[in-house]
């Protein structure tokens, strides 16, 4: 078929160096890092680990929520879904594409809505849809700014946190958002939490500030998993 | 008869697909149509019960005549219905299990709800992928750095760059970011972006701050699709800010149709789609130079095909070897079907009305919205966005004017800003022009 000789053709392209730039914000400062392709492959694995905690399997719908420009964060993630096998639609995070968001929950028994932002969950609410389209989807992951959306319509969403240029996703436990110990090391200060690189990665960072309060919790997790979690605020 | 097998050279993706001869990509085009009719037939509820009622079965079909003289032309509003009668979410297109599906993206909606286009990764890459030779064309090579589009409902684009050798710079390009996608620009200096009717308004603003033509230096092109573009930006963009732009449009549904470095018409991938233009109320073809509608198949899609899908576009058509060499038909768009509104009687083109808008100074973006309950009204209203800036004394009266002597209608204009009706947006990729409210 022809799409599939368009990739047969791009196989004999040289791969670039790195796999992509990404972009965090820190305050008012502005941080871009490399992306290498090592890293991209194990960032995938760690997502699918968390996809596998929250139920997504083979027979599921997962939608994904998603501006391009976090693509450096929920890029391992897509890739984990088609590893796994589960079906994922795309819908965008603004509050006016929210009807695409309701037309999925709508037309599809969802498993899985991963990156709801503020500006979707407010339309929804505002639309008093949200409960109805949402309440008997079994895995919500949604960002801070939702999440008093959410809850306030009787949801229990799992937490999303981009920390500067790491990952982080709260498992169903509920009890902290999970980073990836072998990829960062995160600390808590009086100032913030503080993040550093613990494994090789085009980007390396040191004990950078991330503008962010919160703690971060040791230890084993009830869903078995050692890696640290944070909890906002 | 198989693909030939093709590696990228100095200017064609694909060289042997690309510039096929007539004779060959017809006969390509046969053997797919003569695999798809028993394949959809065996395995979609929805062509099976519209075949079935148009008396055609699949061995009726042993060529393309057979095709266009048997098969029944579909519309959007057929698959709805089907839709809303059964209750299945893919309006009985779905040709492979639920559960084989990769992916689902959807329409843009702006004629009602999302559309769904299913996607198997296996067997058929999704839409971005599609896209590869124009890209191509256009001049993106390995090592190349891009800046990531705005919206994601089409898909997650940074895989396709990187199958290309390309470098996704994931900057935050939707309206309202631009002057930071500037600093962006000086630091990675990328080849490529996709621009947008509203990341256009903005950029116009940032003009007066900014040397776009210096900051586009490093751009081999950037694309613009999802709604035309008026003379005054094309103008502004390609004269101003020194960009070649290659627009792009929808090849009905089945995947898209570029503009090469010739930019005379869209390129339609015959290999993937089997176009035909088709007059607006019948099955009969009308000649390349009129206008007349796309009807659309898609040759490469597994999932869940489009077969003789009436697109609304109205297209003139032409299957001359273009100048870039490629053999494959171009279209030229000339507008949408269900734009036209009778005021009154008189037709009203959604053109018109943008040229007028087009020629006032504080309205060039051309940002309208023809707004009525139907196609047949009794008044013409007209929502006009402008720049809030300057003296605007008397813009409605000279707007009303300049509609009234293009369309021959005496329009009610309602002012918005600019910002106010951007904010009517319904999808990262399309403005729409004519609204209900």
């Amino acid at each position: 078929m022809s799409r599939a000789s368009m990739v047969a053709a791009a196989a004999a392209l040289p791969r670039a160096p790195i796999a992509g730039i990404g972009r965090y914000r820190v305050g008012d400062q502005i941080v871009d890092f490399e992306i290498g392709w090592e890293e991209t492959s194990r960032d995938t694995a760690w997502a699918r680990e968390q996809l596998t905690r929250w139920g997504a399997g083979r027979s599921g719908y997962a939608l994904i929520t998603v501006a391009m420009w976090q693509g450096p964060w929920v890029s391992p993630v897509l890739r984990a879904c088609r590893e796994i096998g589960i079906t994922f639609g795309m819908a965008d995070v603004f509050g006016w594409d929210s009807r695409r968001t309701a037309t999925f929950a709508r037309r599809l028994p969802l498993s899985l809505v991963f990156g709801l932002g503020r500006e979707t969950a407010e339309a929804l609410a505002d639309s008093g849809e949200l409960a109805d389209l949402l309440g008997g989807v079994p895995a919500i992951l949604a960002h801070a700014d939702a999440l008093p959306v959410l809850t306030a319509a009787g949801l229990r969403p799992g937490l999303i946190a981009l920390l500067g240029p790491a990952l982080a996703l709260e498992c169903p436990q509920r009890a902290g958002a999970h980073v990836s110990g072998a990829e960062w090391l995160v600390e808590e200060t009086g100032d913030g939490l503080i993040l550093s690189t613990a494994a090789e990665r085009a980007h390396q960072a040191r004990r950078v500030p991330l503008g962010i309060a919160g703690s971060v919790v040791s230890g084993l997790c009830p869903c078995g998993s050692r890696d640290p979690r944070v909890r906002l605020g | 008869m198989s693909m030939p097998m093709d590696v990228p050279g100095d200017r064609y993706f694909q060289p042997a697909i690309e510039t096929m001869p007539r004779a060959e990509l017809t006969k390509l085009q046969t053997e797919r149509i003569l695999r798809l009719v028993p394949y959809a037939y065996e395995r979609s509820a929805f062509y099976r019960e519209v075949w079935d009622a148009a008396g055609v079965r699949p061995a009726d079909i042993r060529d393309l005549d057979d095709f266009a003289r048997q098969i029944p032309t579909i519309t959007r509003d057929d698959i709805r219905a089907f839709r809303s009668r059964t209750g299945d979410p893919y309006a009985g297109l779905l040709c492979v299990e639920p559960s084989e599906l990769t992916s689902i993206t959807s329409s843009s909606g702006t004629t009602g709800e999302p559309e769904f286009f299913p996607e198997l990764w296996e067997a058929q890459q999704p839409l971005p992928v599609a896209s590869a030779r124009d890209l191509w064309e256009l001049g993106l090579r390995p090592g190349d750095r891009v800046l990531v589009p705005a919206g994601s409902f089409r898909g997650f684009f940074d895989s396709f760059y990187q199958m290309l050798g390309l470098v996704p710079v994931y900057a935050d390009t939707w309206m309202g970011h631009w002057a930071d996608v500037l600093e962006v620009i000086k630091a990675y200096r990328p080849a490529y972006v996709q621009l947008m009717g509203p990341i256009i308004i903005e950029l116009e603003r940032l003009a007066a701050t900014h040397d776009l033509r210096e900051a586009f230096s490093c751009f081999k092109g950037a694309s613009f699709a999802g709604q035309p573009l008026g003379r005054h930006q094309a103008r502004m963009i390609r004269e101003d800010w020194g960009l070649e732009l290659f627009v792009y449009t929808s090849a009905g549904d089945t995947g898209c149709a570029w503009e090469c470095r010739e930019h005379d018409g869209y390129h339609l991938w015959e290999d993937t789609v089997l176009a035909e233009h088709l007059s607006t109320d019948s099955n009969d073809p009308v000649p390349g130079d009129e206008v007349g509608e796309l009807v659309a198949t898609n040759l490469d899609d597994l999932a869940a095909p489009l077969i003789r899908y009436r697109s609304d576009d109205l297209v003139r058509m032409s299957g001359d070897v273009c100048g870039c060499g490629r053999t494959h038909s171009r279209m030229w768009v000339a507008g949408r079907k269900g734009d036209e509104t009778l005021v009154r009687g008189r037709p009203v083109l959604v053109g018109d009305v943008w040229a007028a808008v087009e020629s006032v100074p504080e309205t060039a973006d051309g940002l309208f919205q023809i707004i009525r309950p139907g196609r047949e009204v009794e008044e013409l209203r007209v929502r006009v966005g402008y720049e809030p800036s300057g003296d605007l004394g008397g813009l409605t009266e000279r707007l009303a004017a300049a509609i009234e002597e293009r369309v021959g209608v005496a329009p009610v204009v309602e002012l918005e800003t600019a910002d106010e009706i951007l904010a009517r947006s319904t999808s990262v990729a399309k403005f729409p022009r004519v609204v209900k409210k």
